[in-house]
């Protein structure tokens, strides 16, 4: 149980670390990347955001499944886990630059979803 | 495996608690930092923890599963994806799984009344009373369900519930969240929906325990990816439409007909598999990881 432990401990900070960050993210497309008459935008953006953490686990379940059973699971998680944290400096650098472009947040919050799905099957 | 099998029911039992504390405490600890800190540095955190995560994992020795069955060694050469969602399937297709799996659809589709949330303590009568707002009603309700979650998950990892008969632990809880459903949905009182919210949460928890420890029992770990993959394929790919339903038929009725329905459905479910006795033979029956569909007839 020791390593579980050890697990549950540093997966318990990364989880608590993506929770902070979608609620921040939903925080900064209302009050910051939207202004406060694009109402319709930010409906759009706020929809395509929940779409981007369901469909790769749709599409992406299976295939992820067969790879988990192939590889070694310890590479995955670190990889998986590496992977998750380049892409959200990626995300940081994006917002502390002030950027408005709110469609390559989209594309990287999928690809970070996308990788998830493998880091919680071999988890 | 990372945990022995007679240690799998507290493993699960403290992912279910991580989650349930994650998800809870999350936003109020973002809406603290975000004034404190600004945007961007809460994704720098974010970043460190990932990668904080990342390091230590490399210093943690984590076995791959072995295959140990013969139906296992005899698809090593099946390289065909189509072959390797059969074997993933095969294993799926045993009864007594696909009801469990039922049961989680079943369930899945009553959470998502969840949305209507904010619905139900609109329509309560009590809190006006109280001097409260929606927003202070709102995270009350809020706040019992994130108590209730812990509580059971704690319970579930230290104390041990339904520990002999994991398909009990299933059931039997199981009904008491289609009861809280039911009473919730009808509730008109805050208070009393605070407390059947807190139930249901707090039996979620147990009964999830159980079903986490279930599959990861009756399937061999050289096989769980493929295996959890499809679960997790067929499960997710419904959420979608479940949502998009509850939403359409809450704009044409009343969210208690909805609370009713799905309620009651999850309810008559879990009391037919009370009758049916293969379901209660998970649990108990693959303690050496041994369970092989070429085996068994179904």
């Amino acid at each position: 149980m020791k390593t579980f432990y050890l697990l549950w401990v540093t997966q318990g900070l990364s989880a608590l670390g993506s929770s902070l960050s979608y609620f921040t993210i939903v925080v900064w497309f209302s009050s910051v990347v939207f202004a406060e008459h694009q109402n319709a935008e930010l409906t759009l953006a706020l929809t395509i955001l929940s779409l981007v953490f369901t469909l790769p686990q749709i599409i992406a379940s299976p295939i992820a499944g067969i790879l988990v059973d192939k590889i070694s699971r310890k590479r995955i998680l670190w990889s998986a886990d590496a992977i998750q944290g380049a892409i959200t400096l990626i995300i940081a650098y994006i917002a502390y630059s002030e950027s408005h472009q709110y469609w390559s947040i989209l594309i990287l919050l999928c690809v970070i979803a996308l990788v998830s799905v493998f880091h919680n099957l071999a988890f | 495996m990372i945990v022995p099998t007679e240690k799998l029911p507290r493993a699960n039992a403290l992912m279910q608690t991580l989650w349930t504390l994650t998800s809870a405490i999350g936003p109020a600890l973002s809406a603290l930092l975000i004034s404190k800190w600004g945007i961007s540095t809460l994704f720098l955190i974010d970043a460190v923890t990932f990668i904080i995560s990342s390091i230590s994992i490399l210093f943690i020795n984590i076995p791959s599963p072995k295959k140990k069955s013969n139906f296992a060694k005899k698809e090593k050469n099946r390289r065909m994806f189509s072959n390797e969602i059969r074997t993933g399937w095969k294993y799926l297709k045993f009864p007594p799984l696909l009801w469990l799996l039922g049961l989680q659809l079943i369930a899945n589709f009553a959470f998502s009344t969840d949305v209507l949330i904010p619905v139900v303590v609109k329509h309560s009568t009590d809190w006006l009373k109280w001097g409260w707002n929606f927003e202070s009603s709102f995270a009350f309700i809020d706040t019992l369900g994130f108590i209730g979650g812990t509580l059971g998950g704690f319970l579930a990892a230290y104390i041990g519930v339904f520990t002999k008969k994991r398909a009990l632990g299933v059931l039997i809880p199981y009904i008491g969240i289609s009861l809280a459903l039911l009473a919730f949905g009808s509730s008109k009182a805050l208070i009393n929906g605070g407390i059947f919210y807190f139930v249901r949460m707090f039996l979620t928890t147990i009964a999830h325990t159980h079903i986490s420890t279930i599959w990861q029992m009756t399937i061999p770990p050289s096989t769980q990816g493929r295996v959890f993959g499809l679960t997790r394929f067929i499960i997710s790919a419904l959420l979608p439409l479940q949502l998009s339903m509850v939403g359409f038929i809450s704009s044409l009725t009343s969210p208690i007909v909805i609370y009713l329905v799905l309620g009651g459905a999850l309810l008559v479910y879990t009391i037919f598999l009370f009758f049916y006795h293969p379901f209660f033979a998970l649990g108990n029956i693959h303690k050496d990881h041994s369970y092989d569909p070429t085996n068994i007839n179904g």
